[in-house]
Parts: structure tokens; C-alpha cells; sequence
């Protein structure tokens, strides 16, 4: 325990400043994922061709394992920061995507109906209707997408982003238990603490009469 | 391409060629899903009998599942040291939950008059979990078993990180080398095994869903 304090505050080893770009690669992955996945699941609910399409396409994706597609985008995207916030970007979208997609679908069309016939304006459905209960089905696209993000961002190490990623790498290849630990214990964290207060936040955007169907 | 079509990465003899990098994850991913439908079958019908262990069981496995697979693989490596157990327990630990929920899931979505009809037959625990209520759940069961197999191929891939071989070997040997031909040939046989895997998993989903009446599939 003590030689793991004295490997973190060792100024060689750069610990904060591969925690800050770990911390600044998943933010800006899992932020960017979220606005372009809401916005084209929004876009494909519309359109069931778009949605046939997305939908696959989203299903294939799981299908590739993330470290091969980390590398398998390495000769075009080149080593660095920016080639690992693009695939993690790409990572993160179709969970999120697809709960959006289902989520508007999921609408029971009587719902609206009977919205517009209390006399709701479009505007009022949108806000009071259709985002109460499409929000939290997003909410749980945004948590599982942010938790694989966390994770994956340990592997962008490889292709040189920096990050926690680094010390479990090295310490890897050198056997060294003390820096495995070092980048190890914080991701566990990290990814623990994103599970847990998204899981809170999808709880809170769930509208209160529908909160004890979602619990089963 | 270019690794791919090198007939010298065929070369049988050679530990560190395709097909014998092939048969090593093959072998690891096996290994792993067996460990893991023995654990998490019993358990699925467990939690499914005894509804109030089913939510701590999920959260504790739901809560596994979140560690990242590179962290949960470093945790081991001053335990277990560089043994095919470092690669083995992550996989296996990935899997229950999804195995787990999936297998409950099946068992509660039966429908409740079948089971009773099988009592009515006179038939005991054991006929009752062998022919009624396995034979039913069985679908939904593969679903959960081709997910964790899509997950544990590619998560695989780590194995060569604590010295056990496996496609992962052509990724980071490739990377050191930076030979990126070599990696591209490792991502591309992995995502093809696992697209494989996940057509024929759903090949027998769809197979054992025929020719069962509306009422079974509910």
C-alpha cells in the first residue's frame, strides 16, 4: 500500500497528468456519443428504411470485439489522442442510438392520442409526453455506453492515448505488480462510480408512476 | 490483407501461426463458457425459484461486470500470476450476468400452466426441470449464451497479455513490431470468429423456437 502512495506521488510518473487525460478522454467520448447518438436515433425513428439500417449496423458493432476495432482503425486514424477520442466516440454511440430508437418507438401511440385529444399543443406532447418517458430508456443507453467507454479507454493505451491504460500496460510487460494496481484500482473506480450514478440519474428521469415497472 | 494471404503464417509447426492461435482461443474461449454455464445455469434456476436472492445476485454481478476487462485482468496478475486461471476467471466472471439474468428470465417467462400440467402428469422434480421447464427455457437460454460468447471472444483477446497465446498474440506482437498488417489480420480473424459465433448461436435460437405453439413462446 505504501509503495503504491510512493508510485503515485512520484512527479516521474506523471499520475495526474494521465489521470486528467483519461478522465478528459472518457468525458468528451461519452458527451459527444450521447448528442450524435440522441440525434440520430431521433432522426431514424422517422424513417423505417434509416432505422433497418442503424438498428444492424448498431448490432454488428457489438459483434466486433472493441480492442480489435481500436486497432483495426490504427493505419487510418494514426496514434495519439484524437484516434482514440474517435473510436471511442464511434463505441459509445450505438447503445445509446438504439435506446433512443426504441425508446420513441415504445410510445404507445394511444398516449399521444389521448394527449392531443386533452388538447395538448405539439409543443406541449414533446415536452410533457414524449421526453418524460423516452428520457429515461435514453438514460440507460447513456450508462451502458459510458461504462464501456470507461472501459475501453484502458485499452487506447495501445495505440497511445496516455491514460491509467499506460501503467497497466507496462506494468504488464515489465511484471510489475505495484504500477498494474496503480492504473487498475482507478478505473475500477471510475467505472463503478459512472455505473452507479447513472443508474441514480436514469432512476430520477423515470416519471413517478412508472418508477415500480422498472425495478423488476 | 497482406498477413492474411502469407501461406508462411500457416505453417502448422509454427506455435505463433494463424491456425494454432485460432485453436488457442478457441480454447481459452471453450474453457471459459463451460466454467461459466456450470456456475451460472444452476444459479439463473436458483434465482429464479427464489425470487429475493434474484436482485443481490444481479447487483453483485451487475457491479463484476462494470470493472473494466483490462482492470479485472490486472487485479489477477499479483494473485495468479501469468497461468491460464489470470485470463480464465475475468471471462468467466463477465458472463454470469448476462448468463445468469437470461436463464432467470427464461424460467419466469414459461408459461405457469405448463408446469402445472406437468404436476398434473405426475411427473417429479427432476422430470419437471429435464422436460418441462429446461426444454421451454432453452431459447432464451442461447440468447444469453450467444451474447457471452460474442463478449468472452473478444475479451479473449487480453489472454496474450498475461502470456497465454490466442488471436490476441497478432494484435500486440503487431503493435510492438508496429507491423499493422499483423494487427489487422488479428482484428479482422477475431471479428470474424465472433460474427460467426453469433450467427450460428442465433441459427439455433431460431432452429429450437419452430414449431412451438403461441403458447410456449410468450
Amino acid at each position: 500500500m505504501d509503495k503504491l502512495y510512493q508510485f503515485i506521488i512520484n512527479p516521474s510518473n506523471d499520475y495526474l497528468g494521465h489521470s486528467i487525460a483519461y478522465i478528459e478522454l472518457c468525458l468528451v467520448s461519452i458527451v459527444l456519443a450521447v448528442v450524435i447518438g440522441v440525434v440520430l436515433g431521433i432522426a431514424v425513428s422517422g424513417n423505417p428504411l434509416l432505422a433497418f439500417v442503424a438498428v444492424n449496423v448498431s448490432g454488428l458493432m457489438r459483434a466486433i470485439p472493441v480492442i480489435a476495432f481500436l486497432v483495426a482503425v490504427l493505419p487510418y486514424l494514426g496514434l495519439g489522442f484524437l484516434p482514440a477520442l474517435i473510436a471511442l466516440t464511434v463505441l459509445g454511440i450505438p447503445p445509446i442510438l438504439l435506446n433512443t430508437y426504441t425508446g420513441i418507438r415504445g410510445i404507445d401511440p394511444a398516449t399521444i392520442d389521448a394527449a392531443r385529444g386533452m388538447g395538448m399543443t405539439q409543443q406541449q406532447i414533446i415536452t410533457k409526453i414524449q421526453a418524460p418517458l423516452v428520457l429515461p430508456i435514453i438514460a440507460a443507453g447513456v450508462r451502458t455506453s459510458a461504462v464501456q467507454v470507461i472501459a475501453t479507454a484502458t485499452l487506447a493505451a495501445v495505440i497511445g492515448a496516455g491514460g491509467y491504460g499506460e501503467y497497466i500496460f507496462s506494468g504488464l510487460y515489465q511484471l510489475d505488480n505495484i504500477q498494474i494496481l496503480a492504473g487498475a484500482i482507478p478505473v475500477a473506480i471510475l467505472a463503478l462510480i459512472a455505473e452507479v450514478l447513472l443508474s441514480r440519474l436514469q432512476r430520477i428521469l423515470t416519471p413517478r408512476g412508472l418508477r415500480i415497472q422498472t425495478i423488476s | 490483407m497482406n498477413y492474411l494471404l502469407n501461406p508462411l503464417h500457416y505453417d502448422l509447426s509454427d506455435q505463433s501461426s494463424v491456425p494454432n492461435l485460432l485453436l488457442q482461443h478457441l480454447s481459452i474461449v471453450g474453457t471459459s463458457m463451460l466454467i461459466s454455464l456450470i456456475i451460472a445455469l444452476p444459479l439463473g434456476l436458483l434465482v429464479a425459484r427464489y425470487r429475493p436472492l434474484y436482485l443481490p445476485v444481479i447487483t453483485t454481478t451487475g457491479l463484476l461486470y462494470t470493472i473494466p476487462g483490462l482492470a479485472l485482468l490486472a487485479f489477477l496478475v499479483p494473485v495468479t500470476g501469468l497461468s491460464s486461471a489470470t485470463i480464465i476467471i475475468p471471462l468467466v466472471v463477465y458472463t454470469q450476468l448476462v448468463l445468469i439474468r437470461n436463464t432467470a428470465a427464461a424460467v419466469n417467462g414459461i408459461n405457469p400452466l405448463l408446469p402445472e400440467v406437468g404436476r398434473a402428469m405426475g411427473m417429479n422434480g427432476q422430470q419437471m426441470l429435464l422436460r418441462v421447464t429446461l426444454p421451454l427455457a432453452l431459447p432464451v437460454i442461447i440468447a444469453g449464451i450467444r451474447v457471452a460468447t460474442v463478449t468472452t471472444i473478444g475479451i479473449a483477446t487480453l489472454a496474450s497479455l498475461v502470456g497465454q497465446g490466442g488471436l490476441g498474440d497478432l494484435i500486440f506482437t503487431g503493435i510492438q513490431n508496429q507491423n499493422f498488417d499483423q494487427v489487422v489480420a488479428g482484428a479482422i480473424v477475431i471479428a470474424l470468429l465472433a460474427i460467426f459465433f453469433d450467427l450460428a448461436l442465433l441459427g439455433i435460437q431460431i432452429a429450437l423456437n419452430r414449431g412451438r405453439g403461441a403458447v410456449s413462446v410468450a
